[in-house]
């Protein structure tokens, strides 16, 4: 986008009529926890499946009072995150911030912010794949079918084999859960360490899928429990012993990532570091870091 | 700040802009004008604009120049500005029967009430390079231009009917061999864009869907099914291109008020009767449609073609339901460029906290198969492992 | 950065403001929340001879409808007809679609009266719960106390809820509206100073021990 744009658009791109669709199906979300509901999901200037079910969330429910912040990997600086939050600013001028704290509306993919959110904080997941149950069910007419009847065996049966061949449920990410009681819903890619946190959260999640149409809600105060046996529990990828490479935090999520070498003579090597990369800050801020030392 | 790889996004996100216009203009030719395009790279324009499902013929010469030619993006581009817009009104239904024509043919009968009319077409061209183009003048063009002029003079219609025709279709119909259309869904058509579309859906929605998908998806579709995987048999009962005219109500006097000329290409598919159709109904062929912006007839008799076979195998007129074409869900889900394009280039975006817990599953994985002593596959396992 | 949208319109901002709390106090049925004053809309008191129109109420619904979607009105335990005033001056508004109150995906009720046409309002069904109809209700006063005690998504425990004028049997219609959960139908109640509570469909409402 360059200078060439004058104040063609509306508030938040997308028009009046098409944020009241999002709106009302997201109405339809909250009252049926878990449960993915269609909705007449708009082309956006971002490719699809880059964003755009979380970005018509947003812009649906966003106003000029908000504080955003928008992460991809958990960080504020990966490519996706700026773009997007590009989009979001030139089109409503809204106050942009890092600060888990400091937000109004948190947009993400793949991750949750390790400070928990608090009572007046919406959290709006990127969706890519909607359905927990097209593991094992492709087609959705009959995967819609199988969300009215609450038949989920084929999906037990899946868990089930998979921990007798692998030793572990594989499925790393996107993990099914149970909402409220009643909706097997897909998680997003959050890696399992994130699961558990939508439990019972204090703060209301909204998951948009742009390509596939469909809307879900987790409400602040519900039930979300990952599949699991009683023989076989639920994993998190959490390691004993593991630490930020930086920070020294011994209870986030952690990728890896190579580190090149300051002197000439060595090749530089592999650490693992918060991915949260604000939280990461804030916690070296603590232990009275500047940039400058580091 | 050194330690996070991939940070500093901004920067590399503008520059790459700046890249990407760098590489349309750095050989210094000439700028290509939009009217251009628009009036000599008609098929892209059209392709353009059925994909983005908007008809606007300059902007989508615009979007094509901004995609450097790229077909997905230039419908891309389209597509994303659609969404600015208010829907004003809905025009009033338009009809085949109203275009007028510039060409028309039949392959189902020799002679069609009308006649055929071959007019503007590259199906008998013999397709060798002409290099003349290479070095085109404008002179040149003027020359043509009065030598068409000329021919034009000498053998224009005066009459205000030349290039309407009756439709093929309508004589089937008359004459039983394909049925009426059964309005069964109600007068209001499914409309993708304000309703999600959700499964088993009407064939409005299956036509829309159609009509905006990528023409190369539609193409290998309805080829797999005359191939060989499905048991599609068509016939072009009557392909048509030429100008609509559209019109809306006024919202004061309810009258119709049209509002301009659409270019555009029409097709009428007829597949072969299959054994008789069940519940003793009277069988008849299997009627197609196909409608596209601009002169687009590879798109359009794919779209009849796939009308026709998914028709058919949700009357369970298909045997076996036979094919990939045949799957209404599979077919209509998968077609879109711009929803294909995006969900596979979107790999391209970041994903360590997936492929994170990727690697600890894998990790666990090979855990559990090197802890199973009898298991023949421990080795590759360890080597898997060392990999890592 | 350089900004390229158009200031929203007082109409937009109210309907942005007003999703909001709707989205708020439907995510945690009982908290009752204040919505934006609607003096610019000019709700005229009378739109329904012989009902108080609750201008709140009206222009919450109003807000969430548009030419792609339906809302019918109810007043004193009956139906507004098509072409009733009231009913023209909504579409003039929203450019709302006219349906059967059976098909409609909005139901504004004047009174506590009309919350015995919510067993009338579409439910949804099993594979589509979400086609289903949302309600809003004027009643006269809501509290955070009182005869009422709230369970489910949104609430921590449980939540009570106080509303002055209406009767158990007008409670039961909205209690039966969530007996076949997916199914159902998600209930605004908006009281005369414009405090707004959202019971939606996966919220149990019994009554309270203590009252």
């Amino acid at each position: 986008m360059t200078e060439q744009h004058t104040n063609i658009y509306n508030f938040g791109f997308i028009d009046e009529d098409s944020k009241r669709e999002v709106r009302r199906q997201l109405l339809k979300a909250v009252a049926l926890p878990g449960h993915q509901v269609p909705f007449a999901s708009r082309d956006l200037p971002i490719g699809r499946g880059w964003g755009t079910g979380g970005l018509q969330i947003t812009m649906a429910i966003i106003a000029a009072s908000d504080t955003l912040k928008v992460i991809d990997q958990g960080d504020d600086e990966s490519v996706n995150a700026v773009n997007l939050r590009r989009l979001l600013t030139r089109t409503t001028g809204v106050s942009t911030t890092v600060d888990t704290q400091a937000a109004t509306i948190i947009q993400t993919r793949h991750r949750i912010p390790e400070e928990q959110m608090r009572e007046d904080q919406i959290l709006v997941l990127q969706v890519p794949m909607v359905d927990p149950l097209r593991w094992v069910e492709p087609n959705l007419e009959r995967a819609t079918v199988m969300h009215g009847e609450a038949d989920y065996g084929r999906m037990w049966v899946y868990m089930y084999e998979s921990v007798i061949k692998a030793g572990d449920i594989r499925i790393a990410t996107q993990y099914p859960v149970i909402v409220a009681g009643r909706y097997m819903m897909d998680t997003t890619p959050i890696p399992r360490w994130d699961v558990l946190r939508l439990h019972n959260a204090d703060h209301l999640s909204l998951f948009g899928a742009g390509r596939e149409k469909r809307v879900y809600a987790v409400p602040p105060y519900t039930t979300v429990e990952p599949l699991e046996f009683e023989d076989f529990r639920f994993k998190t990828e959490y390691a004993e012993g593991q630490r930020c490479h930086r920070c020294g935090a011994t209870n986030t999520f952690l990728t890896g990532h190579f580190v090149k070498s300051t002197g000439n003579d060595e090749p530089g090597h592999w650490v693992t570091s918060c991915s949260d990369a604000s939280y990461c800050d804030k916690q070296m801020v603590a232990q009275g870091w500047t940039e400058a030392q580091e | 700040m050194g330690y996070i790889a991939a940070r500093g996004g901004t920067q590399a996100i503008l520059n790459a802009e700046l890249l990407v216009e760098y590489m349309r203009l750095h050989a210094a030719s000439d700028p290509i004008g939009i009217d251009q395009i628009r009036d000599q790279m008609r098929a892209a324009v059209g392709r353009a604009m059925n994909e983005g499902a908007l008809y606007a013929p300059n902007l989508a010469a615009l979007a094509l120049k901004q995609s450097e030619g790229d077909s997905i993006d230039a419908s891309f581009l389209l597509r994303a500005y659609r969404s600015t817009l208010q829907r004003v009104m809905p025009t009033i239904p338009a009809r085949g029967v109203d275009i007028r024509c510039q060409r028309r043919i039949s392959a189902s009968f020799k002679d069609i009430p009308g006649g055929q009319m071959l007019g503007p077409s590259t199906d008998y061209q013999i397709r060798m390079l002409n290099t003349l183009l290479m070095h085109e003048s404008t002179a040149d063009v003027q020359r043509i231009l009065k030598e068409y002029d000329a021919l034009i003079a000498q053998h224009a219609d005066t009459d205000e009917r030349a290039g309407y025709f009756p439709k093929v279709v309508d004589y089937m119909r008359a004459e039983q061999m394909v049925p009426f259309v059964r309005d069964d869904e109600g007068a209001e058509p499914f409309d993708i864009t304000r309703t999600a579309l959700t499964f088993p859906c009407p064939r409005s929605a299956r036509l829309q869907s159609l009509a905006q998908a990528d023409t190369g998806c539609l193409l290998t579709y309805a080829y797999s099914s005359v191939r060989g995987y499905g048991d599609a048999h068509p016939t072009l009962a009557e392909l048509r291109f030429g100008a609509l005219a559209i019109a809306v109500t006024h919202p004061l006097t309810g009258e119709p008020v049209c509002i301009g000329e659409i270019v555009v290409t029409e097709c009428e598919i007829v597949s072969k009767a299959h054994s008789v159709a069940h519940n003793q109904e009277r069988p008849y062929f299997q009627l197609g449609y196909g409608f596209t912006f601009g002169h687009s007839e590879v798109k359009a008799m794919s779209m009849g073609i796939l009308d026709s076979v998914l028709s058919q195998a949700k009357r369970n007129g298909l045997s076996g339901e036979s094919g990939p074409a045949a799957n209404e869900e599979f077919v209509l889900l998968h077609s879109d460029g711009i929803e294909a394009s995006g969900f596979t280039a979107h790999y391209k975006l970041p994903h360590y906290v997936t492929f994170e817990a990727d690697l600890k599953v894998l990790e666990r994985a090979v855990d559990h198969v090197e802890s199973d002593a009898l298991n023949p596959h421990a080795a590759h396992a360890t080597t898997a492992k060392e990999r890592l | 950065m350089n900004t390229a949208f158009r200031t929203p319109t007082a109409y937009e901002e109210f309907c942005t403001t007003t999703y909001r709390l709707l989205l708020d106090c439907l995510s945690r049925p009982g908290t009752i929340v204040q919505l934006p004053s609607v003096e610019f809309l000019a709700v005229p008191t009378d739109l329904i001879a012989g009902s108080t129109t609750n201008p709140f109420c009206l222009a919450a619904c109003m807000s969430l409808v548009d030419q792609e979607t339906s809302m019918v009105l109810a007043a004193a335990g009956g139906w507004v007809a098509e072409h009733h005033p009231a009913a023209a001056w909504v579409h003039l508004r929203t450019n709302a679609r006219r349906s059967a109150a059976s098909e409609s995906a909005f139901a504004c009720l004047w009174d506590v009266a009309s919350l015995a046409l919510l067993p009338s309002l579409s439910h949804g069904s099993l594979t589509f719960p979400e086609r289903s109809a949302t309600a809003f209700c004027a009643v006269d006063v809501l509290s955070e106390s009182g005869t009422w005690e709230l369970s489910g998504p949104g609430i921590q425990t449980t939540t009570a809820l106080g509303i002055s004028n209406v009767t158990s049997e007008q409670m039961g219609y909205i209690q039966a509206s969530r007996s076949s959960f997916p199914l159902g139908v998600d209930v605004f109640l908006v009281d005369a100073t414009g405090k707004c509570v959202g019971l939606p469909r996966s919220t149990r409402i019994v009554r309270s021990r203590t009252s």
